[in-house]
């Protein structure tokens, strides 16, 4: 450990009240990636992510043949892709997980996973003007 | 054909609160979305939403029984199926993109 890392971790617990707040630090850090997700939230989230898969399944459709139309962008689609089946694998495991577990809390790790794919895909959709092309 | 298929679901929907415990309405849903999802998968995209939406509202529906449910969990799949269709064909037509 360096001198500087030492006096940085020394300075921290210089008194005996700022050593006992990093685990209260720790254990809220942990609280909140660990924390679940009402059904509710999960099925809003769900839709959200169905509404932009629906949006560039179509915008794939239309761009399928070849030569593409005007409007069509192949880096769009191949960053879509994936962001996609990410997606859809979170959105499955949480609702196979209602499915098994009405009324209870769901992951807020796949929770997160499918909110993220959703906000790539949307800025995907926003960037390459997805939804205008047709 | 998608402003045809677009009242069909409509109806759809607004059957579904009479549904209650009469499961002979979710019967005839089912026939219709059973000839309906093909149409939308491959012709219809936009409307897929509106499908999984009559979708999940059957599937949490107590009036659903056993075989119905296995029914709609295969049509749901088969919404969902449409994106990897849609990239399959896709990429067969654009091999060196």
């Amino acid at each position: 450990m360096s001198l500087l890392k030492a006096a940085a971790v020394a300075g921290m617990c210089l008194s005996l009240a700022a050593c006992a707040t990093i685990p209260k630090i720790t254990g809220a850090y942990q609280a909140i990636t660990n924390a679940s997700i009402p059904p509710q939230v999960v099925i809003v989230a769900g839709n959200s992510f169905d509404a932009v898969k629906s949006v560039v399944t179509s915008y794939i459709t239309y761009c399928t043949p070849s030569p593409a139309p005007a409007g069509c962008s192949d880096a769009a689609i191949k960053k879509a892709i994936p962001a996609v089946r990410s997606g859809t694998s979170a959105r499955d495991a949480l609702e196979e997980f209602q499915a098994t577990h009405p009324g209870t809390l769901g992951s807020k790790g796949l929770y997160d996973a499918l909110v993220t794919a959703t906000n790539t895909l949307t800025t995907i959709v926003n960037q390459y003007q997805i939804g205008t092309a047709k | 054909m998608t402003a045809v298929i677009q009242t069909l679901l409509q109806v759809i929907q607004s059957l579904l609160p009479q549904i209650g415990a009469n499961n002979s309405i979710v019967n005839t849903i089912l026939s219709a979305l059973i000839q309906l999802v093909p149409i939308v998968v491959s012709e219809a995209q936009e409307l897929l939403i509106p499908v999984r939406n009559i979708i999940a509202a059957l599937q949490a529906n107590p009036a659903t029984t056993a075989d119905q449910q296995a029914t709609l969990k295969a049509l749901d799949a088969q919404v969902d199926a449409a994106f990897e269709g849609a990239v399959t064909a896709y990429l067969a037509n654009h091999p060196a993109s």
